[in-house]
């Protein structure tokens, strides 16, 4: 244990396992959406069976594709990036541990209790009241493991990627413990302790904040350790940084309202949740032109890097679906969009365009690095995965923007007696096309995420351990 | 009214805070730590 303690050396082994937990859970998370898109294009893909239900499955997904893949990416990214800019031992290798096992067994409670119907209707928030709880002790460990490195760095300054991650696991922490305040009626049923629009206010407070804070701030502390990493330049300019990190976790928390625009919530705070979204544009912005402009003399790279590749056209969907976010939040364009298909796609802009592509990125530059490979098993397939992911974000996102559209636009529409012109049916029958290109997009998509899967395996089984403990050293 | 007088005086506090804070920096020492992730580089 001492010798352990006293190795110059970073703690590769719990940011491998989060790796390859990664890894997992987006194939299952993955899956688990094609699924579900088949169940809207053919409806007897529900098995006939409660546990198989779309309205089952689908928090599924989410809790496995958010807290399953992103989460443990972030974990892997954080764990790794925090102990190469502070130039130190990751603190504890115990609780670093602990932080593995414990947040694996969320996400197992979460794919056992979620088909068999526990649920607390909250969305991104369904797990109950009991994993709750053990939710916020793992993260209370993370964050004991986290800013204990940070502050026994041997550097001066604390580089601005550990700030994000910094913010991403503080905000989390306070978001979750809210939201999940609850009186329990037994280990898997309890009640909020909120009621009626304030319910709805704490609940969307926390939801956008979800987008905010875990799918967006961690990844930025991402971006800010990798591309640079992978471009071989320092960011474009690191007051930029400091200036959008301040300005996005000043503003993202009050975004909230948004998703509650022409309910009973207030109109003084819908107004806000929309003027709060609009300015969001700009720190957005900021850390979408940082990441780009980092690569200024060094584009030709993106020719024969596809790891590079994977990263800049994160940012590219991180800049447009943090532009098309603030516009759905105008209360008008709202209007049309609110309960449409084309919320699934923005949603998806972000989530496999953004947070899924510099997963990937990450994951591709980090492996032969803690593995101890000179580069990935296969580069040609690390190019497949790049187009098949491409094509599949831009076949679900186009497809729901059109469904979307339509949606909203035959649910307005009336005749001049004040009928409605077109029944709920009709509108669904005129999206079942869209479903279908849809489902050819997650298949796409997932189909990428097994060529990830099969080149990572190929590049861990050959792993050599002398050169992975050589890359581990602490210069 | 007075609103508008505690979001001036806010405002002008967290100016001045900044700029205190900064006074000593100069834009080379803002910019070093973008060199961070390549100081464990072999």
């Amino acid at each position: 244990m001492n010798a352990v303690i006293e190795s110059p050396a970073y703690n590769y082994r719990v940011v491998r396992q989060f790796v390859v937990a990664t890894v997992i859970w987006g194939v299952v998370g993955m899956a688990i959406g094609v699924w579900i898109a088949s169940e809207l294009v053919w409806p007897e893909m529900n098995l006939d069976l409660p546990w198989t239900t779309f309205g089952r499955l689908r928090p599924l997904h989410t809790s496995l594709v958010i807290f399953g893949f992103a989460g443990s990416a972030q974990f892997a990214a954080s764990y790794y990036a925090v102990q190469r800019t502070s130039q130190v031992r990751l603190y504890s290798d115990a609780l670093a541990a602990f932080t593995f096992w414990g947040w694996q067994s969320v996400i197992v409670t979460m794919l056992i209790s979620l088909p068999l119907g526990y649920t607390t209707t909250k969305e991104y928030a369904e797990i109950e009241f009991s994993g709750a709880v053990w939710m916020t002790v793992v993260w209370v460990a993370y964050a004991v493991v986290f800013f204990t490195t940070v502050v026994q760095r041997k550097t001066q300054h604390i580089y601005v990627g550990n700030w994000f991650f910094g913010a991403f696991i503080v905000v989390i922490a306070m978001l979750h413990v809210v939201n999940h305040l609850s009186i329990p009626v037994d280990w898997f049923k309890s009640y909020p302790v909120y009621s009626g629009a304030t319910d709805a206010m704490v609940q969307w407070w926390y939801g956008h904040n979800a987008v905010g804070f875990f799918l967006t701030t961690g990844f930025l502390g991402m971006m800010y350790y990798f591309v640079p990493k992978q471009v071989g330049r320092p960011v474009y300019s690191y007051r930029l940084s400091i200036v959008h990190f301040w300005a996005l976790i000043t503003l993202y928390i009050w975004a909230g309202p948004h998703h509650l625009h022409y309910t009973a919530l207030p109109d003084w705070a819908q107004s806000l949740g929309m003027v709060m979204s609009l300015i969001l544009l700009a720190p957005s912005w900021g850390g979408m032109i940082n990441g780009m402009m980092t690569l200024s003399g060094a584009w030709h790279k993106l020719r024969t890097d596809p790891i590079l590749r994977f990263l800049v056209l994160s940012l590219a969907f991180y800049g447009m679906s943090t532009f098309e976010g603030p516009m759905m939040a105008i209360k008008t364009v709202n209007s049309l969009s609110h309960f449409t298909d084309w919320t699934i796609g923005h949603v998806h802009a972000g989530a496999l365009g953004w947070v899924a592509m510099i997963s990937f990125g990450a994951t591709y530059h980090m492996v032969p690095k803690i593995f101890g490979r000179e580069q990935m098993h296969s580069i040609g397939l690390i190019n497949a995965h790049f187009w098949l992911a491409t094509i599949g974000t831009v076949l679900y996102i186009a497809s729901m923007w059109v469904n979307g559209i339509t949606q909203g636009l035959m649910w307005r529409a009336i005749n001049d007696d004040g009928t409605l012109t077109y029944s709920f049916v009709e509108a669904l029958q005129a999206s079942h096309p869209g479903y279908v290109v849809r489902f050819a997009g997650g298949v796409f998509f997932l189909s990428g995420m097994l060529l990830l899967a099969y080149n990572v395996w190929r590049t861990v089984r050959t792993a050599d351990a002398a050169m992975a403990e050589r890359e581990a050293q602490i210069i | 009214m007075i609103e508008i007088a505690l979001n001036t005086i806010g405002m002008i506090s967290f100016w001045l805070t900044v700029e205190y804070s900064l006074k000593h920096q100069s834009a080379e020492h803002i910019e070093e730590p973008r060199l961070m992730p390549f100081a464990d580089d072999p």
